[in-house]
This record gives C-alpha cells, structure tokens and sequence, in this order.
C-alpha cells in the first residue's frame, strides 16, 4: 500500500476542469460551506448554554432555578453533541469524498435535500426544546417523555445524516469506476470510511430506537426502560466513536498540512481503523455496567475482551500521528536530540498547536479514564459523578471539537479563500481552549472522585430531609472547574468570532497568493511542507539507540505510566469503598 | 521503509490485482468493511443484549 497518501491527494486540491473551467469540486465546496456555517452556529448556541450550565454548577453563582437548568443542559448536550459536532462530520464526509478523491459530487440535489431535512429536524428538536415541551437532556431516557416532534426532529435529522453517509459511499463507488485516483484510497479518507460505516451502525441503532419511541410519545405503544437503554446507547456511544474516527483523520491530516508529517507505516494505520470498525461500537456496554438487566458475561464480553482492540487501535494512532510528526521534522533537517522537532515545531500555527494539544489532552486525559472507567469493577465509583463529563469534556470536546477547530483554519483559507481576521487572537486560542478545558475536565474528575454527581441542579440539597458532606477541598474544586471552564468558554468565543467574521467580512485570498499573507494564514498554507521532497545529509531514518522517532517513543512511555497509576489508583480507592470482611 | 511517500505517487507503475496482498483487498472493499462492522455489533451487543432482557425473569415482587 504505497501509492497513495494524503499528500499526495493535496496539491491537485484544486483541480479545474479543463472543458468548464470549473472548479470539479464546486458543488462539494458549497454544500461544505453550508454544512460548516450550521455547525459554527451550533457551537454558538451550545456554547451560550455551556455558560449558563456552569455558572448554575457553580454553587458560587447558582445562576438558573431547576427547570431552567435541565432545560439548558437539555440545549447544551443536543447543540453540542448532536448539532455542532454532526454537521461539522458530515462537512469532513464531503471534503474526504469528492475533494480528496478528486471525484466529481455525485447526486448533489441529493445532498441538499439531505442538509434541507437535517436543518428541518434540528429545527424541530430546537423548537420543543426550548418551549419547554422536552426537558429530557440528550438521552431522553424513557419513560422521561418529550413532545413526540421531538422525537421526529431527532429521526429526520438522523434521516439527513444516513442519506449523506449515502452518498460519501457513492462517492467511493464513483471515484473508483471512473479512477480518479490511483492505488488505494487515501489514509484520510480511509478514515472518513470508518467513521462513515460506524455511523450506519449508529443510525440503524437511532432508527431501532427513536421510531417506536415517538409512537410511544404518541400513546400508540409501549417501551421497555431497559430496552430503551440498551438500543440507545447503541447510538449514544457509536456516534461518539464517529467523532473518534473523524478527529483521527483529522490528525493525519493536519499533520501532513502543517509539518508535512508522514504516515509511518500505511498498513498499520489502516489495521487500526479496521480495528475501529470492527469492535469499538460494542464497547457501548459500558454505559450499562451497572445495569441490573444485563448479565455479568455480556458486560464483560462487550467493554473488554475484543472490545480492547479498539483501545489498542487508539494507542496505535497515538503513537503514528506523533511519530509521523517526528519524522517529517527529522526529513527536514530537524534531528537534533530527543525534541529537537518538537522545539522547532511551528508552535504558532493554529492548525498545529490544534493538533498537539488534542492528541495529548485526548491521549492523557480523555483516553486513561475512559479505559479505566469502562471496567466493570471500577465503574461503580465513576458511575454518575461529575468524572463522566470530565471524561467526555477531554475527549469530545478537547479532542474532537479541538481538531475540527484546528482544520477550520485551514478550511477558511482553502475552501471559503479568505484572510483569516483577528489571526494574533487565533494564534492563542487553541491554548486558550486547551488549558481551559484541561483545567475543567481535571477538576471535574477530582470532584467527582470526591462524590459529586453529574446532571445535578444543587449540590448542596438545600431543603433536603438528609445532610451531605463534601471534602471540605470541594468548593475549590468546582471554584477551579468553572475559571477554567470560562477559559474554554473564551477559547470557543475567539473561534466563533474569527470564523464568522473571516466567512463573511473576510478580505479575500487570491489565489497562489499566499506568500504575501503571512501575518493572516497558517504558516503550513505558505510552506506547504507537503509538496517538497525533503532532502538531508544525514539518514534520518537510521535507527539510533530508541528508535527512528525517539522523541515520540520517549512521550510514550510517559503516557504508560501514567496509564498503569490511574488505573491502579482507582482500584485502591475502589477498595476503599468497598471493604471485604 | 519503504512504505514512505515522498515520492510522487505514479512514479511506480500499479501493481497487478494478483500482486496486491489479500489484507488490502479486503481493506479496499468498503461494504465488506461496512457489513462486518454492522454484523459483530447487531450478534454481541444488540442481539445478545436482547437476547438478555428478553429472557429475564419477572420480579417476584407483589
Ligand atoms: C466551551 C466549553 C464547555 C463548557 C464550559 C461546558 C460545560 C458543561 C457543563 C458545566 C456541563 C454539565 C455537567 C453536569 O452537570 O452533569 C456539561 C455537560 C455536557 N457537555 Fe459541555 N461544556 C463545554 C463544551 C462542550 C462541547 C463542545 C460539547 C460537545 C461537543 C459538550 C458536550 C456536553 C454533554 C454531552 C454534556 C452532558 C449533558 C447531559 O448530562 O445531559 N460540551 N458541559
Ligand atoms: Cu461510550
């Protein structure tokens, strides 16, 4: 599996016809742009609950009465998870399609229909949420009941989504019969497929679920709780693990456009997808280990046993898209000691910085307590305590939301060729972000490991018949956890900002004009590290004492460690709780 | 490793269908792919899991 990369699919991004003069990609471009600019105001709404969400949790402030709070965090956990985060996958689906492929769009009428009723059923779904009519947070857990359009906005909007993910396999179909690429498809869109065959297996779940659930709101008939729990999270930890995917591709390639990383070993990333596709959805039991319904051997099977293939996939991606890092540092001429590379690294391009900070905060915070929260032992003390959110904060939004920020500067000046506004601003946001959400998701694991629950209104049970005592360190902990949940809050405001006002009021970026903008697009715009052949003296690649990439092994091992004392810490307090004899 | 790209990608001719390992076939068909992964998760996850509460004694509660 030599041919074909990523990189080389990026230099003929822009492939004009030569019959038309048309650029073979219009129509993806549009529809890109349409599904990009829904996404961006999504985040906007979601973002404007984040605030009202926390500064509510902040017992400080307690700013929302109780049904206002459940009624935003319902807002927060639909625009972010669902809204924000499909639409931004879907605007990935087009571009790994016909632009990478160099692929003509096919059934563009199609497409926009599919947008249309995505944007009809997030309309919906708005609409009940905010009248009130569906206080039932994004599980919308049965028999907690919304008005039934609530349930029919979810099913037109996941409608939407399958017939994109349709046509992103028609694309595959077309491309390949009328060979515009040569080989194997590219890693990245590898990639794409992967989080695009998971998301089949996400809709088909939602499909399982939401339909006898809006007739059930209907009074037409009956759903089982458990049931319900069970299919749902069939999509509920599936669609996570499109995120996964889709932020994975993403690291391939922002690696490729700001350093000219390159891909170590073709084969080894593609068994890891493989590995994505094959066993990570049944990881969705996890959600369920302290389900009284479901038997031990069923937990067991599906969160460990061929579920840790899919972990194993995840450390072999966090090990390749550094290393591949490493290694086009080292191609050109960056060799010096163990981070030499990592010293010269273009820290001040937005699409790097992006990508660093999600590989580690994903890695180290998102990946170590996702896998140890899913043993079954251990899940007893995570179970509904502030450690979810901080878990899921790490992974979906300092990993995923972090990469997809990442390549929007990039996308900005590429598909909508626009200067990049308040570009200084930018340059800092991703630490912003990262820090931000870091500092969040930290506190909140610790004051979860101190009792706190998720999903909670007052922590104080203020008027309640019993008393709860905290740690006395409590109130600092979620004193911290919202300073840096604002942090991430102003992180998130800067890209909105930038992005909108970059799209709309942006000054224009003539095209192979990019020298001249230094000051106001990324830096890998204006190298374009992936168009030159890299040339040394030296043989980079002869293995020194750690290895070709020492740098990466080095980080590595760091990452074992504190894998190995989280893990084994948390069966320690484990055995706290639970004092045998 | 000769899996590095740096080369442009038609400097070498495409191998033979025959000469391509039976991994990369595999990996080159997208609705194989798509029909394990759905396959694995409807039989361990949703089927067993069904299977589970469906089967499960009522209560013996009043
Ligand atoms: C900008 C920074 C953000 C802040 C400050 C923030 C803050 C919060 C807070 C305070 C909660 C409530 C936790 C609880 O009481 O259980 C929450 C829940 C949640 N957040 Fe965020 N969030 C942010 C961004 C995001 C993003 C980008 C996503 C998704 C992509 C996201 C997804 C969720 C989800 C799914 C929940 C759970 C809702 C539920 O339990 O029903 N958040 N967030
Ligand atoms: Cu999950």
């Amino acid at each position: 599996m030599s041919a074909s990369t990523s990189q080389a699919a990026i230099p003929s991004l822009f492939r004009t016809c030569p019959s038309t003069g048309l650029k073979v990609h219009d129509h993806a471009e549009r529809l890109i742009r349409a599904h990009a600019v829904v996404a961006t105001v999504m985040l906007l709404v979601g973002g404007i609950a984040a605030l009202l969400v926390l500064l509510t949790r902040w017992q400080a402030i307690h700013l929302l009465d109780a049904v206002w709070f459940y009624r935003i965090l319902t807002v927060h956990g639909m625009n972010m998870l669902i809204f924000f985060i499909i639409f931004f996958e879907m605007a990935v689906l087009l571009f790994a399609g016909p632009i990478l492929l160099n692929c003509r769009m096919p059934a563009v009428k199609t497409a926009w229909g599919a947008f249309g009723l995505m944007v009809l059923g997030m309309l919906l779904v708005q609409w009940t949420m905010w009248t009130g009519q569906a206080d039932v947070l994004f599980t919308s857990y049965v028999p907690l009941q919304a008005h039934s359009n609530f349930y029919l906005g979810v099913i037109l909007f996941a409608v939407g989504t399958l017939i994109t993910t349709g046509i992103f396999f028609a694309t595959l179909v077309v491309a390949k019969r009328e060979k515009t690429y040569e080989g194997s498809v590219p890693l990245v869109t590898f990639g794409a497929l992967t989080a695009a065959i998971i998301a089949v297996i996400t809709l088909l779940h939602g499909a399982a679920i939401y339909i006898p659930t809006w007739f059930w709101s209907m009074g037409m008939m009956e759903v089982d709780a458990q049931v319900y729990r069970m299919v749902w999270w069939g999509l509920g930890h599936s669609s996570q693990q499109i995120n996964v995917a889709a932020m994975v591709s993403i690291w391939y390639l922002l690696a490729t456009l700001t350093v000219g990383g390159v891909v170590l070993n073709q084969k080894v990333s593609r068994i890891a997808f493989v590995l994505y596709i094959l066993f990570i959805s049944m990881a969705s039991a996890h959600h369920l280990l302290v389900d009284p319904g479901m038997g031990s051997a069923w937990k067991v099977w599906n969160t460990s046993y061929f579920m840790y293939m899919a972990v194993l996939a995840s450390m072999i991606h966090g090990f390749t898209v550094p290393a591949g890092v490493e290694m086009g540092m080292r191609l050109r001429g960056f060799t010096q000691g163990f981070f030499g590379w990592l010293k010269r690294a273009p820290w001040g391009d937005p699409g790097f910085s992006s990508l660093v900070l999600s590989v580690v905060v994903f890695g180290f915070v998102g990946g170590i307590t996702g896998v140890t929260f899913g043993t079954e032992q251990i899940n007893i003390i995570a179970h509904n305590t502030l450690r979810i959110p901080g878990h899921f904060h790490a992974t979906v939004v300092s990993g995923t939301a972090m990469a997809f920020m990442g390549l929007t500067w990039y996308v900005i000046p590429l598909i909508f060729r626009k200067r990049i506004a308040f570009y200084p601003l930018v340059k800092i946001q991703p630490y912003l972000f990262a820090f931000g959400m870091l500092l969040f998701s930290l506190a909140m694991t610790f004051a979860g490991t101190f009792g706190a629950p998720r999903r909670l209104w007052d922590m104080t049970y203020s008027g309640a018949p019993f008393d709860v005592q905290y740690s006395p360190a409590m109130d600092i902990i979620i004193a911290v956890m919202a300073i840096g949940g604002l942090m991430g809050i102003v992180g998130g405001g800067i890209y909105i900002l930038a992005t909108v006002w970059s799209v709309f009021f942006g000054k224009p970026l003539p095209e192979g004009k990019e020298a001249e903008y230094v000051g106001s697009i990324p830096l890998g715009l204006i190298r374009r590290p992936w168009t030159e052949t890299p040339a040394t003296d030296e043989d980079p690649e002869a293995p020194g004492r750690f290895g070709a990439v020492p740098g990466t092994v080095f980080l590595v091992a760091i990452f074992f460690v504190a894998f190995v004392v989280y893990y084994f810490a948390n069966w320690a307090l484990l055995s706290f709780t639970w004092q045998v004899g | 490793m000769d899996q590095h790209d740096t080369a442009p990608p038609d400097s070498e001719p495409p191998p033979e269908p025959d000469e391509i390992p039976l991994g990369q076939r595999l990996f080159e068909r997208p609705f194989l792919l798509l029909a394990a992964g759905i396959l694995i998760m409807a039989v361990f996850y949703t089927g067993w899991g069904l299977y589970e509460i469906l089967t499960l004694p009522p209560a013996p509660l009043p």
